[in-house]
C-alpha cells in the first residue's frame, strides 16, 4: 500500500515537473521572440539609416548640378542645403525622422522648380542622379514600411496578454514609428 | 476637426493602398492584360530561362493595368517580395513591370524595373534607368511592349553576364535557419505526449508470487497480435519469482495505435525545379525598392 502512495507521489511530480518546465521553456521562447522582434526593429531601422545616409551623400551632387543650369533659383537650393545638414547633425532616431521630412519637403519644391528648366531636365548628369535619388526614396518607403511593420509587431508583442507579463518584467518599452505628415504623401503639383 | 479629417483619409488611403491584391504569376512573362504577341511572349520566356539557367538570375515580366490604390513602383515592389523573384538570400532578380493607363487618368503608362538586393551591386538604379531610356522607351512610347522587354531583358542580361560572380543557384538552404523557438517547444511537448502515451502502454503492475508473496520480474514479453490502427493487440508477460523461482504469466492488451500527423516544415525554399527545365517558380529573393522607372 505504501508502494502505491509513493507511485502517485511521484506521478504528481512527473506532472509538476512537465507543467513548470513547459511554463519556463514558454517564458524563455517568448522572451527570445521578444529579442528577435527588437532586434528586428533595430535591424531595419539601420536600413533606414542606410538610405537617408545615401540620400545625403547624394544631395550636393544634385545642388551642384542644378547650380549649373539655375544659379538664380537661390532659396530653393539653400533650403535643400540647409536639410541637408540638419539631417547630418540628427543623432537621434527621432531627430533624423524630422529632419529627413523636412529635406522631403526641401527636395519636391526643387523638383517643382527643375520643370522650369528644359536642358537641366535633360542632362544625363542630372538624369542618374534623379535616378539614383528616387530609387533611394522608393527604398527609404520601403524601408520606412518595414520598420513600421515591425514596430507594429513588437509594441502589439509587449503589449498583448501573456506575452506583456514577460516584456514588462523584463523591461522591453515601445518604439516610435516613422510617420510622414499627411500632406508630404501628395505629390508636388506642377504649376505652369 | 481638419486633423481629424486628415486622420481619416489617412486611414482610408491606408485600407485603400491594401485594396489591391497581388496576382499569381504563372511564368516568367505574366502578360496579365495580353499586349504582349504570343512569339514575344515565347521569346522572353526562353530569355529569362536561359539566364536563370547559367546565372542563376530569375526576371519576372509582368504588364498591370495602372491602379488607383497604388503607384506602379509600390506594385513592382509588393510582387517582387510576394512572389519572391531570385533566390533566397542570393536576392538576385528582377521585375520589369509596365502600368497602362489606357484613359490616362490614372497618372500615365510606366514602366518600372525593380532590382533585387543581390543586382544593386551591378545594377545601380542610374544604370538601370539609362538602360529605360537606351533601349527600352522609344518602342515603349510606340506600343512596341513585347519588343521594349526583349531589348530591355538583353539589355539588363548582358550587363548580368559581364559579372564573373555571378553563377547558378546551387540549392543550400540549412534546415536548421528553420527552426523557430516556438517550433522547439513544440516538439518538446509532442515529444512528451508521445513518450507518456506509448508509456501508458506500457505500465503494467507485476502480479505478486502466489507462493511467497513478494512481486515477481518481467523475465519475457511476447506479442501473440500486433496492435493496429483499427484494432488493439495482445501479448503475454512471462514473469519469474526472485525469492523462490516460481514462474506464472498474465496476458495484457496493445492499446490501438494512435495517429500522429506528420510535421511539416515549409520552407521558402525553391519550388522545384520544373519539368524538362521549364519555368520552376520563383525562389524566394526579395527587394528594398531599388531600380529605375519612367512615365511615358
Amino acid at each position: 500500500m505504501a508502494k502505491k502512495g509513493l507511485m502517485g507521489l511521484w506521478i504528481t511530480l512527473a506532472v509538476i515537473v512537465v507543467v513548470v518546465l513547459i511554463g519556463v521553456f514558454w517564458w524563455f521562447g517568448t522572451y527570445n521572440s521578444l529579442v528577435s522582434s527588437e532586434e528586428s526593429v533595430t535591424s531595419s531601422w539601420s536600413e533606414i539609416d542606410n538610405q537617408l545616409l545615401r540620400r545625403a551623400d547624394l544631395i550636393p551632387n544634385l545642388v551642384n548640378t542644378v547650380k549649373g543650369f539655375a544659379a538664380q533659383e537661390k532659396t530653393v537650393i539653400q533650403s535643400v542645403s540647409d536639410a541637408r545638414a540638419k539631417l547630418a547633425g540628427a543623432s537621434s532616431a527621432k531627430e533624423k525622422m524630422d529632419a529627413s521630412n523636412e529635406l522631403d519637403g526641401a527636395l519636391s519644391r526643387l523638383l517643382v522648380v527643375v520643370e522650369n528648366y528644359p536642358e537641366l531636365k535633360s542632362d544625363k548628369v542630372f538624369i542618374s542622379l534623379m535616378d539614383e535619388l528616387s530609387g533611394t526614396e522608393n527604398r527609404l518607403s520601403v524601408a520606412r514600411k518595414r520598420y513600421n511593420d515591425s514596430v507594429k509587431a513588437f509594441n502589439m508583442q509587449i503589449k498583448k496578454f501573456p506575452s506583456s507579463i514577460v516584456a514588462g518584467a523584463s523591461g522591453f518599452e515601445q518604439k516610435d514609428y516613422f510617420e510622414v505628415p499627411a500632406e508630404k504623401k501628395e505629390t508636388p503639383e506642377v504649376q505652369f | 476637426m481638419k486633423k481629424k479629417f486628415l486622420v481619416i483619409v489617412a486611414v482610408l488611403s491606408a485600407i485603400l493602398v491594401s485594396a489591391w491584391s497581388v496576382p499569381d504569376y504563372y511564368n516568367y512573362v505574366n502578360d496579365f492584360i495580353n499586349v504582349i504577341a504570343p512569339a514575344e511572349e515565347a521569346e522572353l520566356n526562353s530569355l529569362a530561362q536561359k539566364v536563370e539557367q547559367e546565372k542563376g538570375v530569375q526576371i519576372a515580366i509582368v504588364t498591370v493595368n495602372v491602379s488607383q490604390d497604388i503607384t506602379p513602383k509600390e506594385m513592382a515592389t509588393e510582387l517582387f517580395n510576394k512572389w519572391g523573384v531570385g533566390s533566397k538570400g542570393k536576392d538576385n532578380g528582377l521585375v520589369l513591370l509596365l502600368a497602362l493607363d489606357p484613359d490616362g487618368t490614372k497618372g500615365g503608362n510606366e514602366i518600372q524595373i525593380e532590382v533585387g538586393y543581390g543586382l544593386e551591386g551591378i545594377l545601380p538604379d542610374a544604370k538601370v534607368g539609362r538602360i529605360i531610356d537606351d533601349y527600352m522607351i522609344s518602342d515603349l512610347s510606340g506600343k512596341e511592349y513585347g519588343k521594349a522587354f526583349i531589348s530591355g531583358v538583353k539589355a539588363l542580361s548582358s550587363v548580368i553576364y559581364q559579372d564573373p560572380s555571378m553563377a547558378p543557384e546551387s540549392k543550400s538552404n540549412s534546415f536548421m535557419d528553420e527552426i523557430g523557438p516556438e517550433i522547439i517547444v513544440f516538439f518538446v511537448i509532442a515529444l512528451i505526449v508521445i513518450v507518456s502515451g506509448s508509456a501508458a502502454g506500457s505500465f503494467y503492475t507485476r502480479p505478486k508470487c502466489p507462493k511467497c508473496g513478494t512481486r515477481m520480474k518481467l523475465e519475457n514479453e511476447q506479442i501473440v497480435e500486433r496492435a493496429t490502427y483499427s484494432h488493439a493487440g495482445s501479448g503475454i508477460r512471462y514473469f519469474y519469482c526472485p525469492k523462490c523461482g516460481n514462474r506464472g504469466s498474465k496476458s495484457y492488451i496493445i492499446p490501438k495505435k494512435t495517429y500522429v500527423p506528420p510535421v511539416i516544415i515549409s520552407g521558402g525554399g525553391r519550388k522545384g525545379g520544373g519539368f524538362g527545365g521549364g519555368f520552376g517558380g520563383f525562389g524566394g529573393g526579395s527587394s528594398g525598392g531599388g531600380g529605375a522607372g519612367r512615365k511615358f
